[in-house]
């Protein structure tokens, strides 16, 4: 359906209509006004702004830029005329016009640029493919879907586009691609969504059902290394599905036991808010940090749902470990992991962990209180800091499901 | 505006396809002064447009179904069409276009 857009001339888009019945064009004119000592002038109300892909607060006046389905239509088309309420908009592969000229911008398709981009840079220059999947999984899972089956569809054209233009030897799995797996793994989550079913293997983001997704610059070390990814394919290459995933990875671990103590007797969503904020505080308390001279300035878990919702529940007692990451300053982190159950050999990830660390004077002191001085180190001392702290942590195989 | 927006695309925009006619997909409607018709594997190129549009709750009153095929086919006044696709119609008549696919009429359900 991809080449449909992708061929046409121009795609007409209705952007201010809910439903097939409103129209392309509004008579409503924004609201105006003539000042009164100065009659040759008006004022008017200023104009909603056109949303950038990413943005998540597109005007209530553009239902259409809401919609998950429309994001490749929109990515794959040439040119796009928007008819909005107020005034007409032009997208091409070039640039961005409207009638008053007030966003009139031509776009960036270099990789740097990326992030601060308002639209569509098809980026088939962009030479970092890795990057600019990020930004398109960030921007398109901003958006509003109807059914969350459609979560790998709506997108396939764009896939499609990716694999014949780009990453022509490269395979596509739920979501990730195989040649920068170790780096689309690192994806979290903030909107901590139920999960009825499970559709998709832990590790990728589809299994986050309904949530915007984002990268934050992690990286795993360069001594992680895949171990083995299985998985059986179901339908066609675009869309990515797959049975029976594994991932197995080679990868340093912190064990998180610290947060096991409580007590589990009392398990409700009470319990389950406490132990999840425990996560972020047993980095602090493990043999590690108490031997490093870092010390936690901030901590904070995301799980990648409402783990009150897992199916099956979780159990007590099931090992939860960090598969460590960090990124270029000071804050190391990963993908969180627990056991299945009680002595299985598999994992599913649950959630992601980020650890901000400050250099402390006292030696041995894991959690910095707010008493204890703080010194400023340099980006290179904390980064220095960072890598001898996870360079003596075990490297483990890990499979997650 | 939109005119004028599409001659400079088409003149000045090199990161731009310029192609003047484009291999069409194999259902879509024509054009004509008061009909739309569905063509089916058409051969010829021309420049065609597409609709993006929300579905709504209930999806627009005309889809294609094999009972709405044969109507469709054989054409359909303009002015008997939702209304979003009916002001698409009049865009491409004004910009010169003959073609126009719209999924809810151009994909099977």
């Amino acid at each position: 359906m991809g080449d449909i857009y992708e061929n046409s001339h121009i795609t007409i888009a209705a952007t201010a209509s809910h439903d097939s019945n409103g129209g392309l064009f509004s008579s409503d004119r924004p609201v105006t006004s003539r000042l009164e000592k100065h009659p040759h002038l008006y004022v008017r109300a200023s104009p909603e702004m056109f949303p950038t892909y990413a943005d998540a607060a597109v005007p209530a006046s553009m239902p259409l830029l809401t919609r998950a389905w429309v994001y490749q239509e929109r990515k794959l088309s040439q040119r796009t005329v928007h008819f909005g309420k107020h005034q007409v908009y032009w997208e091409c592969q070039t640039g961005f016009a409207s009638e008053d000229s007030e966003q009139d911008a031509m776009w960036n398709t270099y990789t740097a640029d990326l992030e601060n981009s308002i639209g569509l840079d098809w980026g088939d220059k962009c030479v970092d493919y890795k990057t600019y999947w990020h930004k398109t999984v960030k921007e398109y899972t901003s958006l509003q879907m109807s059914y969350e089956s459609d979560r790998l569809p709506a997108i396939a054209a764009v896939v499609d586009r990716m694999s014949r233009l780009q990453r022509v030897d490269d395979i596509y799995i739920v979501g990730l691609w195989k040649d920068s797996i170790l780096s689309d793994l690192l994806w979290s989550t903030h909107d901590n969504k139920p999960r009825p079913v499970r559709v998709a293997p832990s590790w990728s983001w589809v299994s986050a059902q309904n949530s915007m997704i984002s990268w934050d610059g992690y990286q795993f070390t360069k001594e992680t290394k895949v171990v083995s990814l299985e998985y059986t394919v179901v339908g066609p290459a675009n869309l990515g599905g797959v049975t029976n995933a594994s991932i197995i990875l080679m990868v340093p671990v912190l064990n998180l036991t610290g947060f096991d103590e409580l007590d589990s007797a009392a398990n409700d969503d009470f319990w389950w808010a406490t132990r999840f904020q425990d996560i972020s505080k047993a980095a602090a308390i493990t043999e590690q940090f108490r031997q490093s001279n870092l010390g936690i300035y901030h901590s904070w878990f995301s799980p990648d749902y409402d783990l009150t919702t897992a199916n099956p529940p979780f159990e007590c007692g099931c090992t939860v470990k960090l598969l460590v990451a960090r990124t270029s300053g000071a804050d190391i982190g990963g993908i969180v992991v627990q056991q299945i159950s009680k002595n299985a050999p598999e994992y599913r990830r649950i959630g992601f962990l980020r650890v901000n660390l400050r250099k402390t004077e006292h030696k041995g002191i894991g959690k910095i209180t707010k008493k204890e001085p703080t010194r400023t180190a340099t980006a290179e001392e904390m980064e220095k800091e960072t890598a001898r702290l996870i360079q003596p942590l075990p490297m483990e195989e890990v499979k997650i499901i | 505006m939109i005119q004028e927006w599409k001659t400079n695309c088409m003149q000045h925009h090199k990161h731009c396809m310029q192609r003047k006619a484009d291999p069409l997909p194999k259902r879509i409607l024509e054009i004509t002064t008061e009909y739309v018709f569905l063509r089916e594997r058409p051969r010829n190129l021309a420049p065609y447009a597409c609709l993006s549009h929300c579905w709504g709750l209930n999806g627009p009153a005309v889809k294609l179904t094999a009972r709405t095929f044969g109507r469709l086919r054989d054409g359909l006044k303009a002015c008997d069409l939702p209304k979003t696709f009916r002001d698409a119609v009049e865009v491409c008549r004004r910009l010169g276009i003959y073609y126009i696919w719209i999924d809810a009429l151009c994909k099977d359900f």
